[in-house]
C-alpha cells in the first residue's frame, strides 16, 4: 500500500522516535533509580506502562502522519471525490476490544502495585512521626525518648532550618504523617511516592530504604505563602550509622535540655553575667530549703539590670508579685543578692528591665 | 473543491422549527432546571450523610432531640398546596377558571404559611449555624430550602396576578404547568429535609 | 479555490423570513438576543480572557525559568505571593472565562445553524448567560482591588482556602464568581439541550445530526449535573468563611476530604466539559478537508456517550495520593475511560485513509489537534495506574498532561475550528499562509513548552512552587518551557494579525467555501437574522453534501440503506 513518497517522508521520523526511546530508556525511561524497595516495584509498572504507552504513541502518531501525507491531495488530481467511506464495524469492534484488553492487563499489574505500596505493616521496625506545618517538617523518633520522657525530635524551621530525616538502610519504617493546619504532601522523588498530610486523618506508610544516600524530598501539595520552601533531606545510613546518630542526637539533645531547662544546683552560690541585654545562661538552680546567694555581674555599661524570680512565665505578663527581687542597679558593676530559701519546684527568672529578652528557668532542687 | 451549482427546487422552510410532539419548550427548560436543582440538593444531602457518617455521636451530646410536632403540619401544609397546585393545573387544563384561581390563591397562602412556620421552627433550635458540622449542615438545608420556597412562591403570586387577569386558558398554560414541576420539586425536597433532619435524626 | 455559487437575495417577503428588529449599533450588542450575535461577543470576550490568563501564564514561565530567582518588574515583584496568586487567577481565568466561554461562542454559533433553527430554544435566556461571564469576570478581578486575590489555587482546598488560612476578600470574590459563571454555563446548557431536542428541522434525526451537536448535547447534560454540586460545594466553603460554618473543619467534625469530593465530582466532568465540543469541531473539520464522510459516525455517538457517563465516576483519580479514597476502583474506570477515547482516535485517523486531504490551515490546525491529544491521551494512562501516580500526582508530569489536552490540544482544536467557521461567521476567509505559519509555530511552542514538563515532573519538580534551588539540574528544562511559552504567543499574536487582516482584506468567502456538509453552509456567510430562507431536504448526516453532489448520494450502494435505517 505505501508507495515511496510516503516511506521517504516518513524515513526521517522513525529513527528520530527510536533515537528518543534510546535515550529515555538509557536513564529509566526519565524516572530516578528507585532508592526504596517500594519504589523499586513502581519503578517496574512505570516502565512497562511507559513502554506500551511509548509503542501506542508511535504507532497512532506515524498513522495519523501517514494518513495526512499519503492521502494529501495532489496538484495533478482532479475534482473528484475519494471513495465515500461510511466505517467498518469489524475494525470498531477490534479497536474497541484491543484497547480494552490493554487496560484491562494495565489494571492487574497497577491492582498488585497497589496493594503493595498499600501495605501498612503492624509491627514495623521503626516508626517515625512526620508532622507538617506552614511551612517546615518535624521528625519525631518516637522509639527513642530522652530522660525527660520526650522522643528525639528533628525539627525544621523557615528559612534555613532544613531537617534531615536519618533512616537505617533495609529497614522497615513507619512513617505516621500528621499535621494541625493545611493539607500537605510527603514527597521523596527517589522514593516515587507521596502521600498527602491531611489534618483529621492517620495517614501512614511504610518504606524501606535500600540504598544509602542523601536524598531529598518537598511538599507537594499547596500549603500556603511559602510551599515552595519546604523542603527535607532524608540521610539513609547503616544501622551501626544509625545508632551512632541516635546516641549523638541523644546526648545533645540532653545537654541542650541540661542548658536551658534541667539544670542541677550545685552549692548555694549561684552566678550570672549580663552582657548585650543577654543573660549568660538560660537555666540557673539552687539547693531547696536552704538560703543562697546570687552573684550578679552587670557588664552592660550604663544600662540597668537585675535579676528577679517569678513562679512562671505567665505570672510575669500576669502582673504578680515576684518571690524574689533584685535591686536594680547600672553596669558596669556587680552586686550579691541573698535569697530566702524557696520551695521545690521549676520557677522562672527575669530581668525586670527586659522581661521579654532576658529570661530563663530557676531550678530549686535537692542538691546532688 | 468546485461547489456546482446548488439545485434548490426541493429546498424549503418548515412551517414550524419547533417538534411539537412531547414536553413543550418552557416545561422542557423547567424540568432541565429541576434537574440541576436535584444535583443541588444531592450534594447538600450527601454532605449530610457523610457528615453524619464520620460523626461519634450524631446529633451531638449538647443537641437537644428536636421537637416533631410542627414539622410535621407544616409537612402536611406542604403536601396539601401540592394537591391543591395540581388542582390549579386541572382548573386551567379544563378551561375552569374558577377552580383555577382558587386553587392557585390557596397554594400561594399555604406556601406562605409554610414559609413562616419553617422559619420560625428553625430560629426555635437551640443551636445555631456556627456551632458545629451538625449546625451548619442542619441550617444551610434549610436556608436553602427557605430560599427556593420563597422563590416558588414569588413566582405562584406572579401567576395569580396573570391568572386573575385573565391570562392563562387551556391553550396557553406552559407557566403554570413549570410552576407546578417546581412546586411538587420543592415539596419533594421537604420531605427528604423533613425525613432527614427531624425524622433520622 | 474555485468559485462558489453566489444566491440571489433571500426573499424578504417570504413567511419564513425574518428580520431584525431596527436598533442602534452600540445599543444593539447591549439587548440582542440574536443567538449569533451572543456567539461573537462570548467569542471576544473569551479571547480576552485568553489574553489576560496567557499574560499571567507568561509572567509565571518567566519566574520559573532560572532558579532561586524573584522576577522583578517596574511596578511587579513577584513574590511567594504574587506567584501563588498568579497561579491562581491564571487557571480560574483559563478554564472559567476562557475556555468554557469560548467553546459557548462554538455552541451558540453552530448548533442552531447546524440543526437548522431559527434561534436558540431560550434566546433571552442564552443573552442572560452570557451578560453573567463578564460579570463574573469582574467580580473575580475586583479582588485586586479588595485586599488581593484568592491564593489558594484553582481548586481552592480547605482547610488552606478556609477562613483561618486565607483570611480577606479573595477566596469570597473568587466563590462569587465561579457562582455566576456557574450559572452561565447551567443557563446555556439548559438552553442547548431543549434546543437540540426541540428545534431540530424536519428529517434532522438525533443519528442525522452533526457529531459537533451530539458533543454539544452531552457536554451540556455532563454541565448540567456536575456545576450545580460545584456551585453548592463553594456555598458550604463560603458558610465556613463567613458564617462560622464547620463543614470543612476536623476540630469541629468537619471532613476536609468532602470538599476534595465535591469539587473533583464538578472538577474532573469539566475536563470533558471543556474538550468535547473541540473534539466535536474536529469531527466536522477532519471529514471535510479529507474528502469523506467521518468514518463510524455511531461510533462516536456511542464513545461520546461512554465518556460523558465514565466522566462523571473517575473524579477521585484526582484524590490518589490522599490517603482516603478507594484507589482500585478510580484506578478501573480511569483506564476504561481511555477506551471510547482511543475509538475516537482510531476513527479520525480512519477518515483520512484514501481521502483526497487538503492541507488548509484548519486541517493542519485539526491534525495537530491529534497529535497532541495523543500526547495527552497517553500520559494520563501514568496517572490512570493509581499506582505509577503515587510519584507523578502533583508534580510538573501532570501539569504537563493536562496542559497537553487542555492547551495544545485545545489551542489547535480552537483555531481549527476558527479558520474552518470563521468564514460563515464574518463572510470572509482568514488568511491561509499566515494560517500555515501559525500552524508550524504553535507546535514548535506547545510541545517546547509542555514536553520538559514531563522531564521536570519525573524528576520530582512539585507544581505550584515559586521557585526551585539551583543545584537541581532543573533550570534547563524550565528554561526551555518558557521559552516555548513565548512562542505559543507568538502564534496567538499570528492569529490577531490575521484575524483584522481578514476582516477588511480576506477573501469573500460565498456561502460555503469548503464544500462542507452540514446545514450551517446551506446559508449566506454570515448567515441572516433567523438564519435560513431555505433548507435542502435532510436524508443523511450530510445535508448540504448530498444536495451538492447528487450524482454520489445516487451511486452511494449504502445511502439508500442509510436513509431509511436512521428514519425514526
Amino acid at each position: 500500500m505505501p508507495r515511496a513518497t510516503s516511506r521517504r517522508s516518513s524515513r526521517g521520523y522513525v529513527p528520530g522516535l527510536l533515537a528518543l526511546a534510546l535515550v529515555l530508556g538509557a536513564c529509566g525511561a526519565g524516572q530516578p533509580d528507585p532508592v526504596t524497595e517500594q519504589g523499586e516495584g513502581l519503578h517496574s509498572l512505570y516502565l512497562v506502562v511507559f513502554w506500551l504507552g511509548f509503542a501506542i504513541f508511535a504507532a497512532v502518531e506515524i498513522a495519523i502522519f501517514y494518513m495526512a501525507i499519503r492521502f494529501r491531495r495532489r496538484k495533478t488530481d482532479d475534482d473528484s471525490l475519494p471513495p465515500q467511506i461510511h466505517g467498518n464495524d469489524k475494525l470498531e469492534i477490534a479497536w474497541t476490544v484491543i484497547p480494552a484488553i490493554i487496560v484491562v492487563v494495565l489494571f492487574v499489574l497497577s491492582w498488585i502495585q497497589i496493594n503493595d505500596v498499600q501495605k501498612v505493616s503492624a509491627e514495623p521496625q521503626l516508626t517515625i512521626g512526620v508532622e507538617a506545618f506552614q511551612w517546615q517538617w518535624n521528625f519525631v523518633y518516637h522509639d527513642e525518648t530522652l530522660a525527660s520522657g520526650e522522643p528525639v525530635t528533628v525539627k525544621g524551621a523557615l528559612p534555613d532550618e532544613i531537617p534531615t530525616l536519618v533512616v537505617p538502610v533495609d529497614t522497615l519504617i513507619q512513617l505516621d504523617l500528621s499535621t494541625e493546619d493545611v493539607i500537605h504532601s510527603f514527597y521523596i522523588p527517589q522514593a516515587l511516592y507521596k502521600l498527602d498530610v491531611v489534618p483529621g486523618l492517620d495517614n501512614r506508610f511504610d518504606v524501606t530504604f535500600t540504598k544509602e544516600g542523601r536524598f531529598r524530598g518537598q511538599c507537594a501539595e499547596l500549603c500556603g505563602l511559602s510551599h515552595s520552601q519546604m523542603v527535607f533531606w532524608v540521610e539513609v545510613v547503616s544501622a551501626a550509622e544509625y545508632e551512632d546518630w541516635i546516641a549523638g542526637t541523644k546526648s545533645e539533645a540532653e545537654a541542650e535540655l541540661l542548658a536551658t531547662t534541667a539544670c542541677k544546683p550545685s552549692g548555694t552560690k549561684v552566678e550570672v553575667v549580663a552582657k548585650d541585654i543577654k543573660f549568660d545562661k538560660k537555666c540557673l538552680a539552687a539547693p531547696v530549703d536552704s538560703p543562697f546567694e546570687i552573684v550578679f555581674d552587670n557588664q552592660d555599661e550604663g544600662i540597668d539590670h537585675n535579676v528577679a524570680i517569678y513562679t512562671s512565665e505567665e505570672a510575669v505578663t500576669a502582673g504578680e508579685k515576684a518571690l524574689f527581687q533584685g535591686e536594680i542597679f547600672k553596669g558596669v558593676d556587680e552586686r550579691t543578692y541573698d535569697v530566702e530559701p524557696i520551695a521545690e519546684g521549676q520557677y522562672f527568672f527575669i530581668c525586670d528591665i527586659h522581661p521579654t529578652a532576658m529570661t530563663g528557668t530557676f531550678n530549686i532542687a535537692p542538691e546532688g | 473543491m468546485t461547489a456546482t451549482a446548488l439545485d434548490r427546487e426541493d429546498w424549503e422552510l418548515p412551517d414550524s422549527f419547533e417538534d411539537e410532539g412531547g414536553m413543550s419548550m418552557p416545561v422542557m427548560g423547567t424540568v432541565l432546571f429541576i434537574a440541576s436543582e436535584v444535583m443541588f440538593f444531592a450534594t447538600l444531602f450527601g454532605t449530610y450523610y457523610a457528615l453524619r457518617a464520620q460523626a461519634s455521636q450524631w446529633p451531638p451530646a449538647d443537641v437537644e432531640e428536636l421537637p416533631i410536632f410542627i414539622p410535621i403540619v407544616l409537612t402536611a401544609i406542604l403536601l396539601t398546596s401540592s394537591v391543591s397546585m395540581h388542582g390549579a393545573v386541572w382548573g386551567v387544563r379544563n378551561n375552569n377558571r374558577t377552580v383555577f384561581v382558587s386553587s392557585l390563591a390557596i397554594t400561594v397562602v399555604l406556601g406562605l404559611v409554610f414559609l413562616v412556620g419553617e422559619v420560625f421552627d428553625a430560629l426555635e433550635a437551640g443551636f445555631e449555624i456556627s456551632s458545629g458540622a451538625y449546625g451548619s449542615i442542619f441550617f444551610t438545608l434549610l436556608s436553602f430550602h427557605v430560599l427556593h420556597v420563597t422563590g416558588g412562591v414569588v413566582f405562584l403570586a406572579y401567576l395569580l396576578f396573570g391568572a386573575a387577569a385573565g391570562r392563562f386558558s387551556s391553550r396557553n398554560y406552559q407557566q403554570v404547568e413549570s410552576a407546578s414541576y417546581y412546586w411538587h420539586f420543592v415539596d419533594i425536597v421537604w420531605i427528604f429535609v423533613f425525613t432527614t433532619l427531624y425524622i433520622i435524626q | 479555490m474555485a468559485t462558489t455559487e453566489v444566491r440571489p437575495e433571500a426573499p424578504a417577503t417570504d413567511a419564513g423570513y425574518v428580520t431584525a428588529p431596527y436598533r442602534a449599533r452600540w445599543f444593539r450588542w447591549f439587548t440582542t438576543t440574536d443567538h449569533k450575535e451572543i456567539a461573537k461577543m462570548y467569542a471576544v470576550t473569551a479571547f480576552f480572557f485568553l489574553l489576560v490568563g496567557g499574560t499571567l501564564a507568561l509572567l509565571i514561565r518567566t519566574q520559573l525559568a532560572a532558579p532561586e530567582q524573584t522576577l522583578r518588574l517596574p511596578g511587579l515583584e513577584v513574590t511567594e505571593q504574587v506567584y501563588n496568586e498568579m497561579f491562581t487567577i491564571h487557571a480560574t481565568v483559563m478554564v472559567f472565562l476562557f475556555l468554557t466561554p469560548m467553546l459557548a461562542a462554538f455552541g451558540n454559533y453552530f448548533v442552531p445553524l447546524q440543526i437548522g433553527a431559527a434561534d436558540m430554544a431560550f434566546p433571552r435566556v442564552n443573552a442572560f448567560s452570557f451578560w453573567l461571564v463578564p460579570a463574573g469576570g469582574i467580580v473575580l478581578f475586583l479582588s485586586y482591588f479588595a485586599g488581593g486575590p484568592a491564593a489558594a489555587g484553582w481548586t481552592s482546598y480547605s482547610p488552606l482556602a478556609g477562613p483561618q488560612f486565607s483570611p480577606g476578600n479573595g477566596v469570597n470574590l473568587w466563590i462569587g464568581a465561579l457562582a455566576l459563571l456557574g450559572m452561565s454555563s447551567t443557563l446555556g446548557a439548559i438552553n442547548f439541550i431543549t434546543t437540540i431536542f426541540k428545534l431540530r428541522a424536519p428529517g434532522m434525526t438525533m443519528l442525522r445530526m452533526p457529531i459537533f451537536c451530539w458533543n454539544m448535547l452531552i457536554q451540556s447534560v455532563l454541565i448540567l449535573f456536575s456545576f450545580p454540586v460545584v456551585t453548592a460545594g463553594l456555598l458550604l466553603l463560603w458558610i465556613d468563611r463567613n458564617f462560622g460554618g464547620a463543614f470543612f473543619d476536623p476540630a469541629n467534625g468537619g471532613n476536609v476530604i468532602l470538599y476534595q469530593h465535591i469539587f473533583w465530582y464538578f472538577g474532573h466532568p469539566e475536563v470533558y466539559i471543556l474538550i468535547l465540543p473541540l473534539m466535536g469541531a474536529i469531527s466536522e473539520i477532519i471529514p471535510v478537508f479529507s474528502r469523506k464522510p467521518l468514518f463510524g459516525y455511531k461510533a462516536f455517538v456511542y464513545a461520546t456517550l461512554a465518556i460523558g457517563a465514565l466522566g462523571t465516576a473517575v473524579w477521585a483519580h484526582h484524590m490518589f495520593t490522599t490517603g482516603a479514597i478507594d484507589v482500585k476502583f478510580f484506578a478501573a474506570t480511569s483506564f476504561l475511560i481511555s477506551v471510547p477515547t482511543g475509538v475516537k482516535m482510531f476513527n479520525w485517523t480512519a477518515t483520512m485513509y484514501k481521502g483526497k486531504i487538503q492541507w488548509s490551515a484548519a486541517m493542519l490546525f485539526a491534525i495537530g489537534f491529534l497529535s497532541m491529544f495523543l500526547i495527552g491521551g497517553i500520559t494520563g494512562i501514568f496517572n490512570a495506574t493509581g499506582a505509577v501516580d503515587s510519584a507523578l500526582h502533583d508534580t510538573y508530569f501532570v501539569v504537563g498532561h493536562f496542559h497537553y489536552v487542555l492547551v495544545s490540544a485545545a489551542l489547535f482544536a480552537m483555531f481549527a475550528a476558527l479558520f474552518y467557521w470563521f468564514p460563515k461567521m464574518t463572510g470572509r476567509m482568514l488568511n491561509e499562509k499566515l494560517g500555515i505559519w501559525q500552524v508550524v509555530v504553535l507546535f514548535v511552542g506547545v510541545n517546547l513548552t509542555f514536553f520538559p514538563q514531563f522531564a521536570l515532573g519525573l524528576q520530582g519538580m512539585p507544581r505550584r512552587i515559586a521557585t526551585y534551588s539551583d543545584g537541581l539540574g532543573w533550570g534547563w528544562l524550565n528554561m526551555l518551557s518558557t521559552f516555548g511559552s513565548y512562542l505559543v504567543s507568538v502564534a496567538i499574536l499570528l492569529f490577531i494579525i490575521n484575524f483584522f487582516w481578514a476582516r477588511k482584506r480576506g477573501a469573500i468567502a460565498g456561502d460555503n467555501p469548503w464544500d462542507a456538509y452540514t446545514l450551517e453552509w446551506a446559508t449566506t456567510s454570515p448567515p441572516p437574522y433567523y438564519n435560513f430562507d431555505a433548507l435542502p431536504p435532510i436524508r443523511t448526516e450530510r445535508p448540504v453534501f448530498d444536495a451538492n453532489h447528487p450524482e454520489i448520494a445516487a451511486s452511494d450502494e449504502d445511502y439508500d440503506h442509510r436513509v431509511s435505517s436512521s428514519t425514526p
